[in-house]
């Protein structure tokens, strides 16, 4: 099948097989190495990329179905030689041991700060769904839970993405 | 995975008419469940759309 996917801001003519996932796609295909690789079964999260802002585990998405969206990489949420402000706090707050899981944790965070902006409910504050969003560890940790870290570095990715929050609402 | 051919349907009238052409065909949607499956080989549809 013949596509042009969006990626990082750069169109890519493509011929794909349609068997073909998202996650293969940018792997295997364009080289960009920073989406993992992980249980390629949409458990643990650490295929996370952002389709049209929103995230999505790309290892169960089909590449040729991304037609028309504008699909975002770890490798794409830096300016430049400027990080994003979740990698910079990641790299603050030391929110990683081995790093497998961190560009699926920075991809999940950005967007779930875009979902608490937006004053998506979660299960931890599904009952005051109108006011906006307190985000708390609890939330925080209930949010993030799509994404596993096997080093266990919870601890320091929730205060990187709280150090995001307050930083973006200064 | 077994392999498939894909389509795209624009409007809903194209969507059916395309599933009731081929019984082996199936509606992938945002693609997490039956994408798994396929993996898995629980499903082997001809044609997803």
């Amino acid at each position: 099948v013949r596509c042009t996917l969006n990626i990082n801001g750069t169109d890519h003519p493509l011929l794909l097989d349609p068997r073909v996932t998202l996650l293969d796609l940018l792997r295997e295909h364009l080289k960009l190495s920073g989406t993992k690789k992980g249980c390629d079964h949409g458990q643990c999260g650490a295929c996370t990329v952002l389709m049209d802002g929103k995230r999505f585990n790309s290892c169960l998405a089909l590449a040729v179905v991304q037609q028309g969206r504008r699909i975002t990489t770890i490798e794409g949420l830096a300016t430049g030689e400027q990080l994003h402000p979740m990698q910079a706090a990641f790299l603050e707050q030391d929110g990683f041991q081995c790093g497998y899981c961190t560009p699926g944790q920075i991809c999940s965070a950005v967007a779930m700060l875009d979902e608490v902006r937006a004053g998506s409910p979660s299960f931890v504050t599904a009952v005051k769904a109108q006011q906006p969003v307190d985000l708390s560890e609890h939330e925080i940790r209930e949010r993030m839970s799509g994404n596993l870290c096997r080093c266990g570095a919870y601890p320091n990715i929730v205060r990187a993405v709280q150090q995001a929050w307050r930083k973006e609402k200064a | 995975m077994r392999p498939f051919t894909y389509s795209r349907a624009s409007t809903v009238d194209e969507a059916i008419r395309m599933i009731s052409q081929d019984q082996q065909a199936k509606f992938l949607g945002g693609g997490t469940n039956l994408i798994d499956l396929m993996k898995m080989g629980v499903e082997a549809p001809r044609h997803v759309g």
